[in-house]
């Protein structure tokens, strides 16, 4: 294992304590996105159609990326360009529900049992998607070799290497989060079977099980993983080690080729604690990943919920039933949200994306909603860089934070590029040590758009 | 485009507190055990130098920013912690306008020319210091005798400062001094310098509170130990011994409180070692060779303007892949 270099990074904080989910009913609507980082998917359905909730409703024609499936049974009211959390315009299916709620599964009577191949068919078609930007979707990245995809390798050659390390990340991505730390708790017997399953996919020589220092895994857990020969890493504290290129590095002490960022380069595979389960519910149940589990916190420690949503329900509807949970709990002592809301964050409050509206698509890419008031609020200052190396000493990825930052405030794009700007991964825990508060992530951006756009016009 | 309903910003959406303010205050804090020494050995006149020096230099920034029409951040500190440091590298014995001129001299000419706080490629107290030293070398060069307030007897090894006792009388000047005296400061120098105990506390601070690293203190004491200890090896008689070196003078404060200034010193931890040992080696040469007897002011200034050179030695990006082309 490797010395961690996260100087004066923030702490994390884990709350062990016995965790409550709500699950919240189904929602009057839901809007499917159909882009990703692949490509958009091909809608299925047509306006006015009729749909079950888990009927698969789009797919992709090439087939990298995992089909979307209706979260409700209901009517598909509309098919259209939609905000999604990060703010792109990507076609959407909007549904609205009949009230029915019977979940189509994948399978009608039998599982894949042991079929390795059939397994892998079940998690492709299950549609899991994952918060951390992986270059490839989990089905692609599990598969040894001798089962990967046909279509796979010509794409990605990386993925005909053999799988050395399975790294399951027990720890959430960012201090403020405790979504994956919680179901360490509340799932663990469905958790090791994911894992096995997960591991004799991928057939890997090792299996790790990564989670912070100081959380707490119940006792039999950690027995029965020892007991499969997993070894448990014990992480530092310290955001952003659960970055997955923070986390290969940290473990395998390899180092992922930036900026492809493909972990299956160096024989890593990275697969969250959620995103493992989701994988078990397909592989046992059927179930369609449909559902996710999102932490919605408020106004500092004012409110901090678990709750499990349908994929696709809107921000404005998940703040609407998280607000009547609460007048249910507290006596209706609470002022509506909408009064004091300043700043809405889908995905956490480092790598998390504002929103300009609540009419925004909740999906599995997602982990956490908060809410700030208006004197939480971050400001950055339109400041001149002083020069302290406090970003230097806090890269995980051993980039000048400060130099590539005023490169791209002064323009010098391709001075950026050629002291790494593309290794950035926008942790960014050089705005957050910055002591006059420059906007170091949103410089990095603007560096790399504009890169790009001349990549493109050339 | 309709107007977003709430606060859109890029991440992250949290921030660590940390300012140049708490940073110049903490430092400040950190002065403390040094400004505690001074006042142990040289009365209050030293305290009142210091005042006088953070004052003026308070006032210059504050009048220099009113009259460009720039933004007054004198509330950020940094002209304070200014001051103070040019106040503790004078001596009790100059004249009362010699801290407020080399205050003026360290925020004008030091760093608003330069575009204020963090821009500036040499270290505001060392400029404003070297200005009065090369102007006023004779008032620069008395060093009152140590007189403690309580507890400890005069140290009365020595009638200059150590360093001049060395370059006048030699090694025999020198040799029978406890170390002890060295430690507490109880020898005639400038009021910051004398005592190496409090600098290392203030230091010692600093790093626990990692305000700065390792890297330039440790590099920059070791590399002049390592310096003076090989000339020492090859003929003791002349060349004074290595400990005798870094417990004199500016050595510590400079390390701790001068070399690592922001923006001054580079940021990567091979870049930062480099410079340290630059420093060290510098020091060590002016004292053994040169005309100055002190060689730490020199070394740090020699060393600041290579720093933008010195930003250049890096460590490899994670994951950085080299080039096919």
């Amino acid at each position: 294992m490797k010395r961690f270099k996260g100087v004066r990074a923030a702490t994390i904080q884990q709350d062990s304590s016995t965790p409550t989910i709500k699950r919240l009913r189904p929602p009057k609507r839901v809007v499917i996105p159909l882009g990703s980082r692949w490509g958009n998917l091909t809608p299925l359905v047509k306006t006015g159609k009729t749909v079950r909730a888990g009927q698969c409703i789009a797919r992709d024609k090439n087939g990298i990326i995992p089909p979307a499936h209706a979260s409700i049974s209901g009517t598909v009211k509309e098919i259209r360009p939609w905000l999604n959390f990060s703010g792109e315009n990507t076609p959407s299916v909007l549904i609205e529900s009949d009230g029915d709620d019977t979940i189509e599964k994948l399978f009608q009577n039998e599982g894949p049992g042991q079929d390795l191949q059939g397994i892998l068919k079940v998690i492709s078609e299950a549609g899991i998607r994952e918060p951390d930007p992986y270059p490839w979707p989990l089905a692609w990245r599990i598969a040894q070799p001798s089962i990967a995809p046909q279509i796979a390798a010509p794409i990605a050659p990386d993925l005909r290497l053999p799988i050395e390390s399975l790294i399951i990340n027990g720890m959430d991505r960012q201090p403020g989060v405790s979504v994956r730390g919680r179901a360490l708790v509340y799932r663990k017997k469905d958790l090791l079977d994911s894992i096995l399953i997960l591991q004799k996919l991928s057939g890997a020589r090792k299996t790790v099980f990564a989670v912070y220092k100081d959380q707490a895994i119940p006792q039999d857990f950690e027995r029965q993983l020892k007991k499969n020969w997993f070894e448990i890493a014990r992480c530092p504290n310290k955001y952003p080690i659960a970055l997955e290129p923070v986390l290969v590095r940290y473990i395998t002490g390899r180092e992922i080729p930036q900026p492809s960022g493909d972990a299956r380069a160096v024989g890593a595979v990275v697969v969250d604690v959620m995103t493992a389960l989701r994988a078990h519910e397909a592989v046992r149940d059927g179930m369609p990943s449909i559902r996710t589990v999102l932490q919605v916190s408020a106004f500092g420690k004012y409110l901090d919920m678990y709750v499990q949503v349908r994929e696709g329900t809107l921000l404005e509807d998940l703040l609407e039933q998280v607000r009547r949970e609460l007048m249910e709990d507290l006596l209706g002592e609470i002022p509506p949200l909408g009064k004091r809301l300043a700043k809405v964050i889908v995905g956490g409050p480092f790598l998390g994306y504002t929103q300009q509206h609540l009419q925004v698509p909740i999906t599995q890419e997602t982990d956490a909603v908060q809410v700030q008031s208006d004197q939480e609020l971050t400001r950055f200052e339109n400041a001149a860089c002083v020069n302290c190396g406090y970003c230097v000493r806090a890269c995980p990825m051993g980039l000048l934070p400060n130099e590539l930052g005023k490169c791209c405030e002064y323009g010098r794009f391709h001075t950026a590029e050629n002291k790494d700007l593309f290794v950035c991964i926008e942790c960014g825990i050089c705005a957050y040590v910055c002591p006059v508060k420059r906007p170091m992530v949103h410089l990095m951006r603007f560096g790399k758009q504009q890169l790009l756009a001349t990549r493109e016009e050339s | 485009m309709k107007r977003p309903e709430f606060h859109v910003s890029v991440s992250p959406h949290v921030h660590s507190g940390y300012s140049i303010r708490k940073m110049t205050f903490e430092t400040t804090a950190a002065l403390i055990p040094t400004l505690f020494a001074g006042w142990f050995f040289f009365g209050w006149k030293a305290l009142a130098i210091v005042g006088i020096s953070a004052v003026s230099a308070l006032l210059t920034e504050l009048l220099w920013q009113k009259a460009i029409h720039r933004p007054v951040q004198v509330s950020d500190g940094s002209a304070v912690l200014t001051g103070i440091l040019v106040g503790l590298l004078l001596s009790t014995s100059t004249p009362w306008w010699l801290p407020a001129l080399g205050a003026f001299v360290a925020v004008i000419i030091g760093k608003q020319l330069f575009g204020g706080f963090g821009n500036h490629p040499f270290n505001t107290a060392v400029v404003g210091w070297a200005f009065i030293l090369i102007s006023y070398k004779g008032l620069m060069s008395e060093f009152p005798m140590p007189a403690p307030q309580f507890l400890l007897h005069p140290g009365e090894y020595l009638a200059y400062s150590p360093l001049y006792t060395l370059r006048d009388s030699g090694v025999e000047g020198i040799q029978y001094v406890p170390w002890t005296d060295f430690l507490w400061g109880n020898v005639p120098g400038s009021i910051g310098t004398v005592s190496v105990l409090a600098a290392l506390l203030g230091g010692a601070y600093l790093i626990y509170r990692r305000i700065i690293t390792w890297h330039i203190p440790v590099s920059f004491i070791v590399s002049a130990w390592i310096f003076a200890f090989i000339f020492w090896r090859i003929d003791p008689e002349v060349y004074a011994d290595p400990t005798f070196h870094i417990l004199s003078g500016w050595m510590m404060l400079g390390a701790f409180f001068l070399a690592p200034e922001m923006g001054t010193a580079p940021v990567t931890s091979p870049g930062m070692i480099l410079y340290g040992i630059g420093c060290g080696v510098i020091t060590m040469i002016i004292r053994i060779w040169g005309s100055y007897v002190e060689g730490v002011p020199f070394a740090i200034l020699l060393m600041n303007a290579a720093t933008p050179l010195l930003d250049r030695v890096k460590p490899r990006a994670v994951g950085r892949v080299k080039e096919i082309a």
